[in-house]
């Protein structure tokens, strides 16, 4: 039996946060800079980044077995509080964001878990081709969750 | 032990919330100074040398237009129109006679390499500027695959161009025309289609022939809210200076009256429609919606071809759009508003 692990979930508050960080420095003292805007095609972009991410992180470890109800939770709090705390939206904006993104991510993570255990249980997982092939897996993913979930924002 | 791990990611968010937090406030100071610096460098290269711009309250009903910006030689308009998928932002300097003179595209976030690439095509921007709020798509090479954006812009920039023309934005309009004794010069103030005043600026009449004329006149204009007044007798020369003087100065500015533009408004899909028909005689020469609220994945068709079929047609009376019957109807209507059809 694996524990359960909310390394995912950090991962994707960390990813957020530095995101968030670096759109605020832009709008601060590059102001002619166009910020992207907060919308599911880039939480989508940001979900995908932090579900590579963590899986670089647990590299050649066994997949991790999820609580997906808490991974939705922190989801919804990490995409609702950040970009309303760096002042990207108003709070009722951003907490509709976090309602859809938190689904979105969960929704995400869920399908790229199960990508993910047959990687590695495969000889895709092996080797350089152990990096590539969750890039190339979230990047797909990514592509067919931004495309039709544009039309819930 | 499992608290522990439910405590990590609720620290981290809770940490990273703050942090941006704490970061967004102690940069607002910063922020807002390179903000009215880049306003300020803006404002100079729209309109150059025009000195300090300051912001002018707009009452009007153009929902393209969100912040109005006044200096010496013309007014800098902020507008905000629906794109393909995202509405676009643009600064239009249009001069104080009405003619656009710059154009800036602020904010635009549609397709990448279609809708966004309006931002950068100089050709299509350039091809912008010098028009008075008469442009459609026709006049135009708008950027290939970006019809909608485009036509989002150049809505943007017929609304600036409008603003100027059919307000006192720019100044009092003004017009001269031959009196009896010499050339007749008014000013007319408007506000939005109505007169509000009319001033005999300068003229060379006989005062004792004419002062009932410049009296009476003026004043029967503002009275009837169009330059068609009956002249007063034994100063008939000088009656029809200042009708005319008056005519040319709303004909200068595309405002009713005359052979100018003529704006009408109807209601659409999803809110009014207004439109500017441009007349040679009897002949519609040119139709631009000046500002909608439509839903450009679904009008997008009817704004480009229904104005097109109307200035063929010469007529109103043309074949709605299939797949926008409401926005279709809803040119027409403001056509026919327009020209009183």
């Amino acid at each position: 039996m694996k524990t359960l692990e909310f390394k995912l979930s950090t991962v994707l508050a960390g990813v957020t946060g530095i995101t968030c960080l670096v759109l605020v420095l832009l709008r601060a003292l590059a102001p002619t800079v166009m910020l992207p805007l907060v919308n599911i095609p880039n939480i989508a972009a940001l979900c995908a980044i932090a579900l590579v991410a963590d899986c670089w992180l647990d590299w050649k470890k066994p997949v991790p077995k999820q609580n997906w109800l808490a991974v939705a939770v922190f989801a919804v709090l990490t995409l609702w509080l950040m970009p309303w705390a760096a002042g990207l939206c108003g709070w009722a904006e951003a907490l509709r964001v976090g309602v859809l993104g938190g689904a979105l991510f969960t929704a995400m993570a869920f399908m790229f878990t199960g990508i993910r255990q047959k990687i590695f249980s495969g000889p895709a997982g092996k080797g350089v081709m152990g990096f590539i092939s969750p890039l190339a897996a979230a990047f797909v993913l990514y592509l067919a969750f931004q495309a039709f979930a544009d039309i819930l924002l | 032990m499992t608290l522990k791990k439910y405590l990590i990611p609720v620290a981290v968010i809770l940490a990273c919330a703050l942090v941006l937090f704490a970061a967004s406030a102690g940069l607002a100071g910063t922020e807002e100074a390179r903000e009215a610096e880049l306003f300020d460098t803006l404002m100079q290269q729209l309109l150059p040398g025009g000195g300090e711009y300051e912001a002018v309250e707009y009452s009007g009903s153009d929902s393209n237009i969100t912040a109005v910006y006044s200096g010496e030689y013309g007014v800098v308009v902020d507008t905000t129109v629906p794109g393909f998928n995202n509405p676009v932002r643009t600064l239009v300097g249009v001069t104080n006679d009405g003619v656009v003179y710059s154009v800036c595209v602020l904010e635009n976030h549609n397709t990448y390499g279609l809708g966004m690439a309006t931002m950068n095509d100089w050709d299509f921007l350039c091809s912008l500027t010098g028009s008075e709020g008469d442009l459609t798509v026709t006049d135009v090479d708008v950027v290939a695959g970006a019809t909608i954006t485009s036509s989002a812009i150049m809505s943007a920039v017929n609304s600036a161009a409008n603003y100027v023309l059919d307000s006192s934005a720019g100044g009092p309009l003004t017009g001269t025309a031959e009196g009896f004794a010499g050339p007749i010069t008014v000013e007319v103030t408007m506000d939005g289609d109505t007169i509000t005043a009319v001033t005999v600026v300068s003229n060379s009449e006989t005062p004792a022939v004419a002062a009932g004329a410049l009296e009476q006149i003026p004043a029967a204009i503002v009275e009837a809210n169009s330059a068609d007044v009956d002249i007063v007798a034994g100063a008939t020369y000088t009656s029809n200076g200042i009708i005319n003087a008056v005519k040319a100065a709303l004909e200068n500015a595309g405002s009713t009256g005359g052979d100018g533009g003529l704006t009408g408004t109807a209601e659409g899909f999803a809110g009014p429609i207004t439109v500017s028909v441009t007349m040679d005689g009897d002949t519609i020469t040119g139709v631009t919606v000046v500002s909608n609220s439509e839903t450009p994945a679904i009008a997008g068709g009817a704004l480009e071809q229904i104005p097109a079929a109307i200035v063929e047609a010469n007529s109103p009376d043309v074949d709605i759009v299939a797949g926008a019957t409401y926005t279709s109807n809803g040119i027409i209507n403001a056509v026919k508003d327009a020209i009183g059809a």
